[in-house]
């Protein structure tokens, strides 16, 4: 029996920065699967390589970035992101939802025409006829008198309204697989969740996979089937929620679960991750990027890179603690 | 919200703009007036003088000509008979012709209009697409080649540029005559090829200073956010750089483009002189050579006006391109 | 003064000497052609008109325009003489008579007829207009028979005729003037060569011929010979040549001297050249020290190298001035021009002796006003160079030309180099520049016996006794040197091969009656 083929599998994803050849490396070796309708998460601090992987995924990585390798498939089928062919599977089987919805918006351009511009993107429908759709899509996302709503221009909308707009956008053509790059870190606390349950409701209805970047493990809780744990662009740990962040097995992992309150478990050995992020060596640099920061770090997790191995039912990390030692006995 | 109510708000917000515009617009008149009344006074040399020379044979006629002009009251009055004047919109007459200064400004508008707004169509035509291309491709040899073309735009003496055409199109091909004007109304076509290397040669300058300006500006829309977004839409490659980048790119490149149809109005001093276009430029240095004091005066300004209603025309365009200015003009 | 200034004029110095050698020099003086009927010639003139009302003060070119357009009683024959105009002939009963006999026949190209009474109207606008003064001596202008004039003066005018030939004097149509009011200067009604067809001061005046003109060209033929005349402005002299080279002009109306060589080495073009009636010269104030010594303005005369300076500042288009009276004038002593006092070259020697005779054996310091004007500056640098050698130590002061006639007119200054464009009658320019309190004697020179000469000059009869006072006048002016003339410029101008007739007077005239195509 085969099983359906994933929504989005991404293999030896490589991102660098800079120029060719000089370029430093920023992604190395991502690699995970979202089965249809499934929900990723990806957690890390900011520089983890997060963003880049989920811009390396929908092809929009910014200027001077640029895909090193990697393969990635949608529902199956090879895609190039950055070729020519991208911009026809863009918005219409992947669709993305940025971080600030304030400048996500074109500020020249009607909330109703932007709309617009997405719905005819991918569909021969008329102007007319796009209009009604956008207008449905305003009150899917719960704006209230959308068909007036359309000739208002974003900055006369709220964040959360903005954001609700970029959602309406996202969701236009039923994406196989909807980004949401920390679609509710710039918005207040009571709007944020609101977005969020709008998000997964949509992806629900819409049979969507999500794939959702975030520092934010409550969400990650609350909204995701499995994780990934980037550090310095690599891949830490990953596997379903609740084993993962039930029972950490690295210790980045365990250090990321200290930044959010303790909730039912003794903790007691959690201590705040010491050192500074940006410190992070380059993602094909040998030996464990988290090592600078690690209380436990040894000789060799400064110059030998950690293999990816299984850790349990579903799980895997990279860590040299986790593998048995000469000296004996794993870290669990 | 949308009631009648803010609807007539909105309207007493523009009514009260626009007195404050016209009030502005008064200030600015009569403080260049006074400059300039001021300003060509001081420069040394008499207008009699210098329209006769050495050929002005004796007191008598000097005298004569002084009182006929006026130049034989004091400042003060010469200042206020032209301001007083000047409010009920009669602009004097020339020192030299007697002719009503209000005539020869009107007669070397129409030129000098024309060869400022073809030469910022040509400069439009120019920038947007060489600007664009170039921004596209940023740090490539044709971005390269782009920049070096614009900066050469820039940086040759508009004369040299007129004369490289004048060489080119005149004197090897004989395609177009040397200089000359010749009216639209009178022969559509001779006013077209009298204008076309004067209005290529400031088309050109302001041509090189706008591609710099859309290649930056559209480089720095391409890196917004708006611009990414429209692209995870799945909007092709040319409707993401000219709906979007583009349109955002317009609202500092209007700003460039009026000052550049002011500094077109003293390019216009050369190339009218160059191409022997009887405009507002040639008006101005003629005048002040001879300082004849009402027609300077007088052309200044209207060149002030126009710069004034240039400056209301950018604010317009910024209203009608950015969203945000009208709800602010309107607040 | 710097460097840079010293290695321009070197520059232009064997830039001249150059065009010297090559002898491309030629004066159209006798064009001996059968003049072709028909035809437009296109001038191109460097600047704008102001207006064509003969009565306002305007502009050389506005002249040049009003010459072309309206005829005066007297005219200018050959060798400057007054000749016959609209007035046929002349006499002077007494000392403050003159009666004119006007021609018949004649018509202003309005049709308003041309007769005494039109020049007695004439005669009111003259005295009006902005060079009434010239005419204060007059009494009463009274027409006594339609075509018949009497003129009585207050006192003796041996100046009118020499006045009524200024453009200033030109007679217009009184009908015409009455019915144009302000807007005349615009469309000027005589009855002249030609009439205007349409004008636009900035940019073209375009004349047609006044098929009706007195005139008739020594074979009796009817002059003007073109169908039009078209004045194009092209203030740019680049654009200018280039235009003549091209052939949309025939004829440019003011050809500047750096571009004399290179044009007439053009197979299509022809450049002519004549010494004008003016000077490019120095002013001295003689009411103040150093120059209230005679000797002092001696010494500086005899240092100039007028012929180096024609050839390097000038591009050998100018001529070296020998005195006040130039070339063209009918009073120039050819057999020994201005007595043989100054020579084309410098004589340091001789200054120097006028120096030590001066008292200022070691030279002295003074500072020369000068327009800067690229000519007149690139002239006043060379002066500079040449007083240095005999140890006159000039610091330049270059100025605006505004700036400068404001010194001028003030007598504000030590030393004042300028040039102007001359008078065609002697009369003029003596009792101007060196009678006492003379319209343009601002060095406020004085010297009673050059005052009773000039008087006397006026006063006599024929040419040649006038010529004779003059040449006398001259002498004496060398001698006390109230100014150092230095140059007598060129006019120069150049016109495409198959345009015949141009005589150039080098009296800044442009005579198109005169002109045929073919």
């Amino acid at each position: 029996m085969t099983a359906p083929a994933p929504a989005l599998s991404v293999e030896g994803l490589r991102v660098a920065v800079g120029p060719p050849g000089r370029g430093r490396a920023v992604v190395g070796d991502v690699a995970f699967a979202i089965p249809p309708g499934g929900r990723l998460a990806i957690v890390g601090e900011s520089g983890s390589g997060k963003s880049m992987t989920a811009l390396a995924v929908a092809g929009l990585l910014p200027r001077g970035a640029r895909q090193t390798a990697g393969q990635i498939a949608l529902g199956g089928r090879i895609v190039d992101p950055a070729g020519p062919g991208m911009a026809r599977i863009r918005g219409r089987e992947i669709a993305m939802i940025f971080q600030d919805p304030m400048s996500a918006l074109n500020p020249v351009m009607t909330v109703g025409a932007q709309l617009v511009e997405a719905i005819r993107a991918h569909s021969a429908m008329s102007p007319r006829a796009a209009r009604a759709r956008a207008a449905e899509m305003l009150a899917a996302v719960q704006i209230p008198r959308p068909a007036e709503r359309l000739d208002a221009w974003p900055h006369e909308f709220s964040g959360g309204m903005r954001q609700r707009v970029m959602i309406a956008m996202a969701l236009t053509h039923r994406p196989k697989l909807l980004i949401a790059d920390e679609p509710t870190t710039a918005l207040d606390v009571t709007t944020q969740l609101q977005i969020l349950r709008l998000i997964d409701g949509l992806c629900r209805e819409e049979g969507s996979a999500l794939m959702l970047i975030t520092h934010d493990l409550g969400i990650v809780e609350g909204f995701c089937d499995s994780v990934v744990v980037l550090y310095g662009g690599r891949m830490m740990e990953a596997g379903p929620v609740a084993a993962v962040l039930g029972r950490p097995r690295h210790p980045y992992t365990r250090g990321l679960m200290a930044t959010i309150p303790p909730l039912d478990r003794d903790v007691d050995w959690l201590d705040p991750i010491p050192g500074e992020p940006v410190a992070t060596p380059a993602a094909d640099a040998p030996g464990c990027p988290f090592a600078p920061r690690c209380g436990l770090a040894e000789a060799r997790c400064r110059t030998v890179t950690p293999a990816w191995r299984p850790a349990g039912s579903k799980v895997a990390a990279s860590c040299h603690l986790l593998a048995p030692s000469p000296a004996g006995g794993g870290l669990s | 919200m949308g009631s009648g109510a803010s609807r007539q708000e909105r309207g007493q917000a523009l009514a009260r703009a626009a007195a404050r515009r016209l009030f502005d617009l008064a200030v600015v008149m009569v403080g260049v007036a006074t400059v300039v009344f001021l300003l060509l006074r001081a420069v040394p040399g008499d207008p009699v003088l210098i329209l006769g020379g050495l050929d002005t044979l004796d007191r008598d006629v000097i005298a004569r000509a002084r009182a006929e002009m006026g130049l034989d009251r004091s400042l003060v009055e010469q200042y206020l008979i032209w301001l007083g004047n000047m409010v009920s919109g009669d602009l004097g007459r020339s020192l030299r012709s007697g002719v009503p200064v209000t005539d020869l400004i009107l007669r070397a508008m129409p030129p000098t209009f024309q060869l400022g707004i073809m030469a910022l169509v040509i400069g439009m035509v120019i920038s947007v697409p060489l600007g664009v291309a170039a921004a596209r491709r940023a740090g490539s040899p044709a971005d390269l080649g782009i920049t070096v073309f614009a900066i050469l735009g820039i940086s040759t003496p508009p004369f040299v540029i007129a004369l490289g055409l004048v060489y080119l199109f005149a004197v090897e091909f004989r395609l177009l005559p040397v200089a000359g004007y010749v009216a639209f109304a009178d022969d559509p076509a001779g006013n077209l090829r009298a204008m076309a290397m004067p209005a290529l040669t400031l088309g050109l300058v302001t041509g090189g200073v706008l591609v710099r300006m859309m290649r930056r500006s559209v480089i720095d829309e391409l890196g917004e956010d708006y611009v990414r977004t429209a692209r995870a839409k799945g909007v092709g490659e040319t409707a993401v750089v000219y709906r979007h980048a583009v349109r955002n790119a317009a609202i500092p490149y209007v700003t460039i483009l009026g000052l550049e149809a002011g500094v077109m109005l003293s390019g216009a001093v050369i190339t009218e002189t160059i191409f022997a276009i009887p405009g507002l430029g040639r008006l101005m240095i003629d005048n002040i050579n001879a300082r004849d004091y009402p027609v300077v005066q007088g052309t200044v300004l209207v060149v002030a006006l126009v710069y004034v209603l240039i400056n209301a025309g950018v604010d317009g365009m910024y209203r009608l391109l950015d969203p945000r200015v009208r709800a602010g003009a309107a607040r | 003064m710097t460097r840079l200034d010293r290695r321009l004029f070197l520059k232009s110095a064997t830039a001249g000497v150059a065009v010297a050698g090559s002898g491309w020099l030629a004066a159209l003086r006798h064009p001996a052609h059968a003049a072709t009927r028909g035809g437009t010639l296109v001038i191109g003139v460097p600047e704008s008109f102001s207006s064509l009302d003969p009565f306002r003060r305007i502009g050389r070119l506005d002249y040049n325009a009003v010459i072309n357009l309206l005829d005066t009683l007297v005219t200018y024959g050959p060798d400057a003489i007054p000749a016959p105009g609209l007035a046929e002939s002349w006499e002077r009963p007494d000392e403050l008579t003159w009666r004119f006999r006007l021609r018949e026949g004649v018509s202003f190209s309005d049709g308003t007829p041309f007769d005494a009474e039109a020049v007695v109207f004439c005669f009111g606008k003259i005295r009006e207009g902005n060079f009434g003064g010239q005419f204060a001596r007059i009494t009463s202008v009274v027409a006594t028979a339609s075509h018949a004039l009497e003129v009585r003066t207050s006192e003796r005018f041996p100046t009118l005729l020499v006045e009524l030939a200024q453009q200033y004097a030109s007679m217009v149509s009184p009908a015409a003037v009455a019915a144009a009011g302000d807007g005349f200067g615009r469309m000027p009604v005589g009855s002249g060569p030609f009439r205007i067809e349409s004008f636009d001061p900035g940019r073209e005046l375009v004349m047609v011929r006044n098929e009706g003109w007195w005139r008739r060209d020594a074979e009796g033929v009817a002059m003007p010979y073109l169908d039009r005349v078209v004045w194009r402005v092209l203030p740019d002299a680049e654009t200018a040549a280039l235009s003549l080279s091209t052939g949309e002009i025939d004829f440019l109306y003011a050809l500047p001297a750096p571009m004399a060589p290179m044009m007439a080495a053009s197979p299509d073009i022809t450049v002519s050249a004549a010494p004008t009636f003016g000077w490019e010269y120095l002013f001295f104030h003689c009411g103040q020290p150093p120059f209230d010594n005679v000797h002092a303005r001696r010494a500086v005369q005899f240092a100039i190298d007028r012929q180096a300076i024609v050839d390097a500042v000038s591009f050998g288009t100018g001529t070296p001035a020998s005195g006040p009276i130039t070339p063209a004038s009918w009073a120039f002593n050819r057999a020994n021009p201005g007595g043989g006092l100054i020579a084309p070259r410098a004589n340091p020697a001789a200054a120097k002796a006028e120096l030590a005779a001066a008292g200022l054996a070691d030279g002295f310091e003074m500072t020369m006003i000068h327009p800067t004007f690229p000519h007149l500056t690139a002239m006043a640098q060379a002066v500079q160079a040449q007083l240095a050698e005999v140890g006159i130590r000039v610091t330049l002061d270059g100025k605006e030309i505004g700036g400068v006639l404001d010194h001028l007119f003030a007598s504000n200054f030590t030393c004042l180099l300028i040039d102007w464009g001359g008078r065609i009658d002697e009369a003029l320019v003596f009792n101007s520049f060196f009678r006492t309190g003379g319209g343009n004697n601002f060095g406020k020179f004085n010297d009673a016996e050059i005052d009773a000469l000039i008087d006397a000059a006026a006063a006599a009869a024929t040419v040649e006794e006038r010529a004779r006072i003059y040449q006398e006048a001259e002498l004496k002016l060398v001698a006390a040197s109230p100014l150092a003339w230095i140059s007598i410029p060129s006019e120069l101008r150049a016109l495409r091969k198959g345009i015949s007739g141009f005589v150039n007077h080098g009296d800044y005239r442009l005579r198109a009656w005169q002109i045929s195509r073919g």
